[in-house]
């Protein structure tokens, strides 16, 4: 199959004050019709900032270095600023985390999602929109969506103004949709109503969604493929189910275990990554992780791992799986001895 | 890159795990002044705006003592030499005409030397003879304006020449008081009333201001009601209304201006601080125990002071500009103190025929509201917690 | 240790004279010393306020609050001044409950300097280093601002300051939500060593189920400033009576996607209720499943189901 969108070494920095901070790092992935990909990331992993590139939607002191971004082959660095307007929207659609800094608060929201509609179809009558939008409303489950329909952003709660967001955010029946953490400032209930909501609207429309989060939680109960960001570089991607049950590496594992779960009867110490986010200002030597990971290997502060590929879904930045790492034959449990009883005092 | 580091077995040995490494801070350790600093030095108009000031200063302050004039040195004899003079030249010498006929000997390079003696008139012809050393001057003022005959043909205009001034370098007032002199101390006046006023203003404005969102309640309700009365009095009047009513002089112009313009300082700071009494670390200075008194001048004020900062520079044009218009409608400083708005005041009655009188000090007080205009846009961008990251 | 009795607080809505905010509804809890209380809820469900009112930032509008035995809902600020030796407060955002113009000593050493503990400058470095050492920072930190550090060691720093008094009840309001998930479980491991170390008393809040039962010995369940259900962590998590303790439970993500597919959902239709005006009688009933006539007319008594397990539902009379 081929893929709908393209990340191809991508690299974005910023020029600030205290001199370039180079967010993304060569990221490289794909995306395939009807997938939701996740993307997950801690804060400073340069996750929103790659999904910003992908429709240029980037802060002015923003400068993609390198790389390339293809929607069905054509390279959307390339479009002039109305070709991208064109795109942005009809074919490509975003969800932002604040759903209230996003909508107009002075414009009633049937005609902010009405005006996405007018936008990318002049031809339209009034009454044709009004109905379309009518529509919409339903489809994300607004209640009583003509009373709504004249309401303005300020007398709807968080949840309702997200599920407008994606209700603008669908209007025009996107083929991806470019969700940034729009789960995060909402409480667990609500949230737990967004997600599936978004799953049925994904089975419905088969649009392929790339879906931002921190939160593996999320990631488990909504997606299909993960990708596990840190430092601007991809650490591991894999299909759902691996990931989750065979992570490989540590970065991932580390996650895994600081997470707390409500399903499993874990009374004991959680396990901490030990330390703090990377500084993205300047160039790492070696492998981002390393100042933090407890499997670290004197390599992997000098020279930046290799990707690798354990089989064709699963791929895995880390020195620990390389070929030269299964000739020196190191073995986990050794690992483990030389690491054992470090790393938990932070 | 890979290809290039010939992986060995130690390569494989665990990495030395530094705890203390894990918290380093990479990032350089620059202070908050730091980082104004630094935005505020890209910024090319605020540069411009401190190099004006940092001149200004100069010329104000430095400037008097390397003049050899006092701003009361009168020499009435030369009263209204522009900076630039139309010279007629007889018979090799210079004189200049000034507008109310009297006629100053120069030297070729603009020196004034004197102002020559009327020896007759002849009220017929409208001519006056002027006697220099051994030599006659014949003035004719049938014509407006009048005109310096040349020596050899009595039909004919002298030539003329238009020669810099450089005894006084940008000409002398109605008494004869140099320009550039009264310049410099008209800016030092206006200067220092500004400053003052703007220190007293900010003083009060930041404590009232303080003490009203603070307080909060009834307290702040009452206390932003009287800045309401006193800002619904247009400040002009009542500004002139004080000068009126204290004696002219520089402590009551002071007085005048700082009672009054604090009204906008206190409803900055008010505004600012309402905001940030109810952000986190003021909470936890009031969980942990900390007095009102550390909670607003530890606390408070400090993260206020970016916003009053911006306000305070803005309120020195606007204090220079009160000050001028004051002195230009007669109640500022007393003469024979200039002030810049004294000096453009003085300035009118000869407007006609010495514009640059009028001219020089308004220059002036453009410069200094357009540098502290600039600084003050500056300031803005450099202190706004938005353009960081 | 603590002791809260039909604890009310309520906020008048601007502009809109006589309607209030009920942002906390008559609470009763008792904290026994050492052991960690968990209040959980969503947004706006009042768990902040009744923080803020048991520390007094807010006064109660009503009822009372016992610190060791002592009444200290009427204390005036100065009665409340050694008071606040005792019960200190961690705050949820680390990035704005650290004062951006003071350097971190200085931060640390503000709750020394209001109770007049230090005599000489160097008896204050030394308390001020010890704490810094405690939450893993070095001396070299001390002189830098709160800015130049990550979330996490901002959030450390917040603790430093909240525990150089030695306090014996702290209130965490929400202390690891604004953090990423990795530093998370630094916070909360050095939370409950200090509690070991120090024998400290927690009042934590949060809006995660899934973090609190790592910390908490008892779990309290807040729905619209009212507590719906209280009682042993455990016994939340498998035994959950309320309705809405039960839909909290099952829109929590699991990150195992084996388990989450197998998960039995129990969901809540709905958005919160304004709590200018709460739904009458039970105020869960608009978005209960389970909600019958008598739920809209009377509000639930809040009682004990079994031994140490409070529940405020008519579905358990």
């Amino acid at each position: 199959m081929e893929p709908i969108l393209q990340v191809k070494n991508l690299r974005t920095s910023f020029m600030t004050a205290n001199g370039e901070v180079q967010a993304v790092r060569g990221v490289d992935f794909d995306l395939y019709p009807g997938e939701i990909v996740g993307v997950v990331g801690e804060s400073g992993s340069g996750k929103s900032v790659m999904s910003m590139s992908i429709l240029n939607l980037l802060a002015d002191n923003a400068v993609i270095k390198d790389g390339d971004i293809l929607y069905w082959g054509n390279s959307l660095l390339n479009f002039s600023k109305k070709e991208i307007r064109k795109i942005r929207g009809k074919e490509i659609a975003m969800v932002f985390q604040d759903p209230m800094s996003s909508l107009n608060p002075l414009m009633s929201i049937g005609k902010q999602i009405g005006e996405m509609i007018a936008v990318h179809n002049p031809e339209l009558s009034k009454l044709e929109i009004k109905v379309q939008v009518l529509d919409l409303l339903k489809k994300v489950r607004i209640p009583e969506p003509e009373k709504r329909f004249n309401q303005l952003p300020n007398e709807f709660s968080g949840g309702m103004r997200q599920r407008v967001m994606i209700a603008i955010a669908l209007a025009c029946a996107p083929s991806v949709l470019i969700a940034d953490e729009p789960t995060t400032a909402l409480d667990v209930t609500i949230q737990d109503q967004i997600l599936k909501l978004l799953r049925s609207l994904q089975e419905e429309m088969q649009m392929s969604i790339l879906f931002i989060t921190h939160d593996l939680g999320v990631v488990a109960e909504t997606c299909t493929r993960v990708i596990v960001m840190y430092g601007g570089m991809i650490m591991e991607e894999a299909a759902i189910d691996d990931l989750f049950e065979q992570p490989i590496h540590p970065y991932t594992k580390g996650l895994m275990k600081s997470m707390p779960s409500i399903n499993q009867d874990r009374k004991g110490e959680l396990e901490p990554i030990p330390g703090s986010p990377p500084d993205m200002l300047g160039d790492f030597a070696g492998c981002p992780f390393a100042p933090r990971c407890k499997e670290a290997r004197r390599i992997c502060g000098k020279l930046l791992p290799p990707e690798v590929y354990l089989d064709p879904t699963h791929r895995v930045r880390c020195w620990l799986v390389t070929e030269q790492a299964k000739q020196i034959k190191i073995s986990q449990d050794e690992v483990l001895t030389n690491n054992a009883g470090r790393g938990n005092n932070a | 890159m890979i290809e290039d580091y010939k992986i060995t077995a130690a390569d494989w040995e665990p990495l030395d795990f530094d705890t203390e490494d894990a918290e380093k801070i990479v990032a350089k350790n620059r202070t908050f002044l730091g980082d104004v600093v630094f935005r505020f030095s890209r910024k090319t108009s605020a540069l411009i705006g401190i190099a004006l000031i940092v001149l200004l200063c100069i010329f104000a302050f430095v400037g008097p003592y390397f003049s050899p004039y006092s701003f009361d040195t009168q020499s009435l004899e030369f009263a209204n030499l522009p900076p630039r003079m139309k010279a007629a030249e007889v018979n090799g010498n210079y004189y200049y005409l000034s507008p109310n006929l009297k006629v100053i000997a120069l030297s070729d390079d603009g020196v004034v030397k004197s102002t020559l003696t009327k020896q007759s008139e002849d009220g017929i012809n409208k001519r006056m003879v002027f006697v220099d050393e051994d030599q006659e001057i014949t003035v004719d003022y049938q014509t407006i304006p009048a005109v310096i005959l040349s020596a050899e043909n009595e039909s004919q205009i002298a030539r003329t020449k238009n020669i810099w001034n450089s005894k006084y370098l940008l000409g002398t007032d109605g008494l004869g008081r140099d320009m550039l002199t009264r310049l410099m101390f008209g800016t030092r006046i206006s200067m220092i009333v500004a400053f003052i006023a703007t220190f007293v203003n900010m003083t009060i404005g930041m404590i009232y201001g303080g003490i009203s969102a603070y307080a909060g309640g009834m307290t702040d309700i009452i206390m932003m009601r009287i800045v309401d009365i006193i800002s619904t009095i247009p400040l002009t009047l009542y500004v002139i209304l004080i000068m009126v009513l204290m004696e002219d002089g520089f402590l009551s112009i002071i007085v005048a201006l700082s009672s009054v313009y604090w009204v906008s300082m206190a409803r900055v700071v008010r505004g600012q601080i309402t905001v940030l009494k109810n952000s986190e670390f003021v909470l936890a200075a009031r969980t942990i125990g900390s007095n009102s008194t550390t909670i607003l001048f530890r606390h408070l004020l400090p993260n206020a002071m970016g916003p009053i900062l911006v306000t305070a520079t803005m309120l020195v044009p606007s204090a220079i500009f009160m000050e001028a218009f004051l002195g230009f409608i007669g109640l500022g400083i007393s003469p024979p103190m200039a002030s810049l708005g004294t000096m453009a005041n003085d300035a009118l009655q000869g407007l006609r025929t010495a514009p640059y009188q009028l001219f020089l000090p308004a220059a002036v007080i453009c410069l200094i509201m357009f540098a502290f205009n600039f600084v003050g846009d500056g300031l803005r961008d450099a202190l706004d917690p938005k353009m960081k990251k | 240790m603590l002791e809260v009795k039909e604890l009310t607080k309520h906020f008048p809505v601007k502009g809109k004279r006589g309607r209030v905010v009920h942002a906390v509804d008559g609470i009763n809890f008792k904290l026994r010393k050492g052991e960690t209380l968990g209040l959980v809820g969503e947004s706006g469900c009042g768990k902040s306020t009744l923080a803020r009112t048991i520390i007094r930032i807010y006064e109660p509008t009503s009822g009372q609050v016992f610190l060791k035995g002592q009444d200290i809902s009427g204390l005036s600020v100065r009665e409340l001044k050694p008071i606040r030796k005792l019960m200190q407060m961690i705050f949820q955002d680390p990035y704005s409950s650290l004062n951006a113009r003071m350097t971190i000593r200085d931060i640390i050493a503000e709750p020394l300097r209001a109770h007049k503990i230090c005599h000489t400058k160097a008896e204050e470095n030394e308390l001020v280093f010890e704490m810094l050492d405690m939450v893993g920072l070095g001396t070299e930190h001390a002189l830098r601002y709160a800015h130049e550090f990550s979330g996490g060691q901002r959030q450390r720093i917040g603790i430093a300051r909240a525990l150089i008094l030695r306090p014996e009840l702290v209130i965490c309001d929400e202390p690891i939500s604004a953090l990423d998930v990795s530093i998370q479980a630094q916070i909360v491991n050095l939370l409950k060593k200090f509690q070991e170390d120090l024998n400290l008393t927690y009042l934590f809040i949060a809006h995660d189920l899934s973090m609190v039962r790592y910390v908490s010995d008892k779990v309290g369940v807040m729905y619209l400033g009212h507590l719906v259900e209280l009682c042993e962590a455990e016994e939340i998590y498998n035994n959950p009576l309320h309705p809405y303790t039960k839909g909290l439970l099952g829109s929590v993500p699991i990150p195992s996607p084996r388990l989450a597919r197998q998960k039995k959902k129990s969901e809540i239709e709905g958005d919160i209720p304004s709590p200018i005006s709460p739904p009458s009688g039970c105020r869960f009933h608009t978005r209960c499943k389970y909600a019958t006539e008598r739920c809209k007319a009377e509000a639930p008594k809040w009682q004990e189901v079994t031994t140490n397990h409070f529940v405020a539902c008519h579905l358990h009379d």
